[in-house]
């Protein structure tokens, strides 16, 4: 089974955007699921996890209805502390950035309005250290 | 009797009523126990006369009966023949002689008992007991004849019996019995004469105590009664001595420890009160009359010389001398004196720390003297000359510096009245020699400020320069205070344009890629395509283009996992071709799909057709993206548009809501459910539309901030008469009650440094009314309301 990339935005342009950007990026090598929100992102990732998938990255932005995106990537962390994770936010305070950075390992942190060769280079270097990390654990 | 008066006074009330009461109790017990004596005694005489007296007459009597029926008994046996009758004659007789001699013994007893009875009335009984024995013996004889039943013997015992000496003792016997019973009654007659005299005796002691209780309870009554009413007398009296202005007297009675001691007490405390009011009154009148002396003074020495003329007298001051602290020359000048002489008596200046004058210039405090020296100064009088008893050395001071030394002598010391006639006149003093030195000085000032004055004019012309600067400002303030809600704005107003410019700027890449990749490969892949191919590919590409997306991530993710199982079957890589159609919008006809993905050039037919379809889809993002962008841009521009003329506009209320709502969009979105509701057919109304779209930023920002961007934020736009009334309702957590009032005012905030000066509600005010409107608020936590009131067709419109 594929690997898996999840991106939450609350925008529906944001989300066409991105998966437009790492579908001509990655192909089809990956699926590329999208969520609208946390608990939809929770829920999404719980599914997955059941079906087995192996999800590598987590592109979340920051300011959402409800769950606040260093809220669902702490969480996530949590349950899957393999899934690398990266905020993408036009507005997030430095406190909530460095409340992830601690909490939920974040791994990138990428402002918006973003540069997809940026995007697309930080993924990249994701899925690597992901695939380096679990041949080490392997 | 003075001393008992005196010792009564200083007694308890209730004291003095527990010794009437008990004196009262004593008399009433002294004549009941009395009476309980009397009668006792009186009942014992009359039981000891019933049992002794009474009843030896009654047994003598007895007696007399019993040997009466002895003889009629014996007379009897005589007068027949018949032996029958005799018999019962003779029983008879017999009967009465037993009774007679019981009835004797009886006396015998009770004569033994009775201390009344003699030795002769004894002696008297045995006589008649011989006498009776005679009889007795007689008689036997006599009924012994009787009994021999012959006329022979029977005369011989009537003879006997007739015999005058058988009669004689009989007689004599009773004669005796009956003197007897004479005597005790004699006895008995005399106990009651002596229960007499005793009934009168007690009589006659009760009057008595009642005389002595009756005399004694009204003279002690009286005595109460003085003891209540002197001390009162003379209390009265002094409190009408008191009233009279009498307060030297002395009011009796304070040592007494009762309510007299109490009353006299009090009354002192009033003497004190009087005392104090009157030293106050006294001193009062004096300092004023006083203090209007020395306002008549134009220079100092004039003032001294007045203040010492008036307070001497009062003071019975023999002298006194006022000196002057000069400061700057570190010395005492002598202002003013009293009752000296010649003047070279006294020192005209002193250096301070010299003398005792001197002194008191450093020690700051009063010095008194009491026993003055022989080589102090000596007063003069009328009787001659002599030293005073008595001097005070007081310093004059004035907001904590010396200004003057007064000294004053006297042959008597001070009382408190003079003492508080000083405590009142010196500062006084003092202040007005502050004063003087003041208007001395004031007048030099004078001069210098009319230089001054030619100063002021040119400052003034520069004021009124700079009251012009202000006015500018005061303009320049409210679009101040517009940039500054606006700069509140522009972080959220930012992601309201970097979205947009985000998915423009991606899907322009992505377009640019796209047309890259596609544009060179078309025209040999078409050319590569069959008839069928190329159908499908037109097919798939049309319904592709009209698809238009209206699901959410969640249900266009569940629709791809269904077409990704119905696809797993029949194709290779049945995700990434699931993906592909989800994201064209592709659900149905999967058949077609599947046969097209079997053909030769099956999957590029999908791609290129994918890849056209993205090329749609990023144009059509871009078009959204562009109208939000515009949207926000339109209302930035509406909101900080200036319009430099003064005239008022017909204008839309709610379009400037809405433009201010647009940019608080980001703001409201994620937390805040908006609720609007605007009345149809609201009509225009004249207005500065600018400063409208300020008041209504200025209500949201802070409704906004009070919830903490969570709540329910509701704005209501109706006509109400004349107005268009416009209510910002929030949720948040309200309006201090005592900070209501003050919300309006300039620099008025409650939130925290760096987040509002405090002029925005200011401004709205001004704002409102410069438009002739009104704003009010009702709050409390949970809901908070601002109400504006707008009319429609202002007067004083444009």
């Amino acid at each position: 089974m594929k690997p898996v990339i999840v991106c939450v935005d609350d925008e529906k342009v944001i989300l066409d955007s991105l998966k437009t950007q790492l579908k001509s990026a990655f192909g089809s090598a990956y699926t590329y699921e999208m969520a609208e929100n946390g608990s939809d992102a929770l829920e999404l990732i719980e599914e997955l996890h059941q079906e087995g998938r192996c999800i590598v990255v987590i592109v979340s932005d920051w300011l959402m209805p409800g769950m606040k995106g260093d809220e669902l990537l702490i969480s996530i962390h949590g349950k899957f502390p393999d899934v690398i994770t990266i905020m993408l936010s036009g507005q997030a305070d430095q406190e909530s950035i460095n409340h992830a950075f601690a909490q939920a390992n974040l791994y990138k942190f990428v402002k918006k309005p973003w540069s997809e060769e940026e995007l697309v280079g930080d993924i990249n270097e994701a899925i690597r250290l992901f695939q380096s990390r679990n041949q080490e654990k392997l | 009797m003075q001393k008992i008066i005196s010792l009564m006074e200083r007694l308890q009330l209730s004291s003095k009523l527990l010794i009437s009461i008990v004196g009262g109790f004593l008399i009433t017990l002294l004549v009941g126990l009395n009476s309980i004596y009397s009668t006792r005694m009186l009942s014992d005489i009359a039981k000891a006369t019933y049992k002794n007296e009474l009843q030896a007459i009654s047994n003598i009597k007895d007696a007399e009966i019993n040997l009466l029926n002895v003889s009629s008994s014996l007379r009897q046996m005589t007068l027949t023949t018949n032996p029958a009758d005799r018999e019962v004659a003779k029983k008879a007789l017999v009967n009465a002689r037993s009774s007679y001699n019981r009835k004797v013994n009886d006396i015998r007893v009770a004569d033994k008992l009775n201390e009344n009875v003699t030795e002769e009335m004894v002696k008297q009984l045995e006589e008649i007991s011989i006498l009776i024995s005679q009889y007795f013996a007689n008689v036997t004889t006599a009924v012994a004849l009787l009994d021999e039943l012959n006329p022979k013997s029977d005369a011989e015992a009537v003879r006997r019996i007739n015999a005058s000496d058988f009669m004689k003792t009989r007689n004599s016997a009773a004669e005796g019995l009956t003197e007897l019973a004479k005597v005790h009654e004699v006895i008995a007659k005399q106990s009651a004469a002596n229960s007499e005299q005793i009934s009168e005796k007690t009589f006659h002691f009760t009057i008595i105590l009642l005389v002595i209780g009756l005399s004694g309870s009204f003279g002690f009554g009286l005595l109460v009664n003085i003891s209540i009413r002197r001390p009162m007398d003379n209390l009265t009296s002094s409190v009408e001595k008191l009233a009279a202005g009498q307060l030297d007297i002395a009011v009796p009675h304070a040592d007494y420890s009762n309510e007299v001691g109490v009353m006299a007490k009090s009354i002192r405390v009033l003497q004190q009160g009087a005392k104090v009011l009157e030293i106050q009154h006294w001193v009062k009148n004096h300092a004023s009359a006083i203090f209007a002396e020395m306002q008549q003074a134009k220079n100092i020495a004039e003032l001294a010389q007045r203040f010492l003329s008036q307070l001497c007298p009062l003071l019975n001051a023999g002298q006194a001398a006022l000196y002057f602290y000069d400061m700057a020359e570190q010395q005492l000048d002598l202002l003013a004196s009293y009752g000296y002489c010649e003047r070279g008596q006294i020192v005209q200046k002193v250096v301070p720390g010299e003398t005792l004058i001197g002194q008191c210039v450093l020690e700051r405090t009063p010095i008194i003297l009491t026993n003055l020296p022989e080589n102090y100064l000596r007063i003069r009088s009328g009787l001659g000359e002599s030293i005073p008893k008595y001097a005070a050395i007081l310093p004059i001071i004035h907001a904590d510096s010396v200004n003057g030394v007064l000294e004053l002598a006297s042959f008597h010391a001070f009382g408190d009245r003079e003492n508080a006639l000083l405590k009142q006149v010196l500062p006084m003093l003092s202040m007005r020699m502050e004063i003087i030195e003041q208007n001395i000085r004031t007048e030099h000032l004078l001069e210098e400020s009319q230089e001054q004055a030619k100063h002021l004019e040119i400052q003034a012309i520069r004021l009124e320069k700079q009251q012009l600067e202000m006015e500018a400002q005061q303009v320049g303030l409210i679009q101040s205070e517009k940039m500054a809600a606006l700069g509140h704005l522009i972080a959220g107003i930012a992601h309201e344009i970097n979205t947009p410019l985000g998915a423009i700027s991606s899907s322009a890449t992505n377009i640019q890629k796209f047309l890259g990749q596609t544009l060179t490969i078309m025209p040999p892949l078409f050319r590569s395509f069959s008839v069928e191919e190329t159908e499908n590919f037109v097919r798939i590409l049309d319904k592709s283009l009209s698809y238009v997306n209206v699901l959410s991530a969640k249900e266009q993710r569940q629709k791809r996992r269904a077409l990704s199982t119905q696809l797993a079957n029949e194709i290779t890589d049945p995700d990434s071709v699931a993906d592909t159609l989800a994201d064209m919008g592709i659900y149905e006809d999967l058949d077609e799909i599947i046969n097209l993905l079997k053909t030769a050039n099956g999957h590029e037919v999908l791609e290129l057709a994918y890849k056209l379809s993205e090329l749609k889809k990023g144009i059509q993002t871009i078009n959204t993206a562009t109208d939000r962008a515009a949207k926000v841009v339109f209302a930035l521009k509406s909101y900080v548009h200036q319009d430099s003329s003064d005239a008022k506009l017909l204008a839309d209320v709610t379009q400037g809501m809405d433009t201010v709502l647009t940019l608080y969009h980001n703001q409201i979105k994620h937390n805040v459910e908006l609720i609007k509701n605007y009345a149809g057919n609201l009509p225009q109304i004249y207005c500065y539309p600018d400063e409208l779209n300020q008041v209504w930023t200025n209500l949201i920002h802070n409704a906004l901030q009070a919830m903490d961007n969570k709540g329910t934020l509701a704005i209501n736009v109706e006509q109400s008469g004349d107005f268009i009334k416009v209510c910002i309702q929030d949720s948040g957590k309200g309006i201090n009650p005592e900070d209501k009032s003050k919300i309006f005012e300039a620099f008025f905030t409650t939130k925290a440094a760096g987040e509002g000066g405090g002029l925005g509600l200011h401004i709205v005010k001004k704002i409102i009314d410069k438009h002739s409107g009104s704003i009010d608020v009702e709050s409390q936590p949970g809901c908070t309301v601002f109400t504006v009131l707008l009319p429609i067709n202002p007067t004083a419109g444009a």
